[in-house]
């Protein structure tokens, strides 16, 4: 017998069953799960499962959103992730078009940065992943000590996004540069690990919790 | 694609075509050598010559991974593959390489060296016939 696979069709029922199955334990996901939404805008968006090593379960963008953004408007990754125009649009803006059931279920997620020696704790309903996150541990996790990696970013081509017009693009990741004032890192239109100018505009692909 | 650094003959005479169907064959599955069929293969090279093959295992075309454009009057039977539609999907991964190029058997047009090839974010490039690159082959069964 030739084997062949065949992901099993499940029904969506709701984000409020979602979240309860996954505060019960019961979650029916896997990681590369896949669910589409529709932002306020008609923007079609994927979101693909994946879950981190302590088992925390994430709603991540296939891929990048039609809008590219900086981090800041100048070059500065001044205050690191917690001081950047990219969070506070995201949190706003951007949260704004996201469906109201959607709206209703996103639990706010601690995000951990050491930034000149001190630790800078924020608490965001949408986010970017962290190079830990995407990359897993290596000599720039320092200073974001509780991210570890998720599982469906293990291999370059996994960690490849569109970006509307541009095909294969590169997208932030919330991570400054350390060694560098200007710099925050990025994933390449082949996968890669980049750092580049805050100012610049790159693709977005954000992340969101339900529990 | 070939030791000698040409597309004289276009992917009929590659050095690659060989080695797919002799070597990399026999290193599949019995079950599927079984019943793997030949697929034909036409190519029209620069001198107006139309070539045609039969192979059992083989590179995709650039029309069959990007398709239809002016490339595609070298391979006039080939038409796009539904799965390489979106450029994401044509990233394909090479050992501890990671994302890498990987060759494809359109000899380039104007070129005596060059054949198509697939970059490491998807797009499309050419390099000499020479160059060791990734190699990611299909075949059909029916």
């Amino acid at each position: 017998m030739i084997p062949y696979f065949r992901k099993e069709a499940r029904e969506f029922v709701s984000w409020a069953q979602l979240q309860q199955d996954i505060i019960n334990g019961e979650s029916p996901l896997e990681s590369f799960d896949q669910i589409l939404i529709r932002l306020k805008n008609a923007e079609l968006v994927m979101l693909t499962v994946g879950h981190d090593e302590k088992g925390k379960t994430y709603f991540c963008f296939e891929d990048c959103i039609n809008e590219e953004r900086f981090m800041n408007p100048t070059w500065t990754n001044e205050g690191g992730w917690a001081a950047t125009d990219m969070r506070r649009w995201l949190n706003n803006t951007f949260f704004d078009l996201l469906p109201d059931e959607l709206q209703a279920v996103i639990k706010p997620t601690r995000i951990v940065q050491i930034i000149d020696g001190k630790q800078v704790m924020t608490e965001d309903n949408i986010f970017l992943f962290s190079k830990t996150q995407m990359f897993g541990k290596g000599d720039w996790s320092d200073i974001e000590p509780e991210d570890t990696h998720i599982d469906i970013f293990n291999t370059e081509k996994q960690r490849v996004k569109e970006c509307g017009k541009h095909g294969t693009w590169w997208y932030w990741l919330r991570s400054p540069n350390s060694g560098n004032s200007n710099y925050f890192c990025l994933v390449s239109y082949s996968g890669n690990a980049y750092n580049y100018y805050a100012s610049s505009y790159r693709g977005v692909a954000p992340g969101f919790c339900i529990a | 694609m070939s030791a000698a650094n040409t597309n004289t003959g276009g992917w009929k005479d590659t050095d690659i075509r060989h080695w797919l169907n002799t070597e990399l064959f026999s290193k599949l599955p019995d079950e599927l050598q079984e019943i793997i069929v030949p697929t034909k293969i036409v190519q029209v090279l620069d001198d107006g010559e139309r070539v045609e093959t039969e192979d059992k295992v083989f590179l995709l075309s650039r029309t069959q991974m990007f398709g239809i454009g002016l490339w595609s009057d070298v391979e006039p039977e080939d038409t796009q593959i539904d799965i390489f539609t979106v450029q994401k999907n044509r990233v394909k991964r090479c050992g501890d390489k990671g994302a890498w190029w990987y060759g494809l058997r359109s000899p380039q047009r104007g070129s005596d060296k060059k054949f198509a090839s697939v970059n490491s974010s998807g797009a499309a490039d050419r390099g000499s016939a020479d160059r060791n690159r990734g190699i990611s082959p299909c075949f059909c069964v029916s």
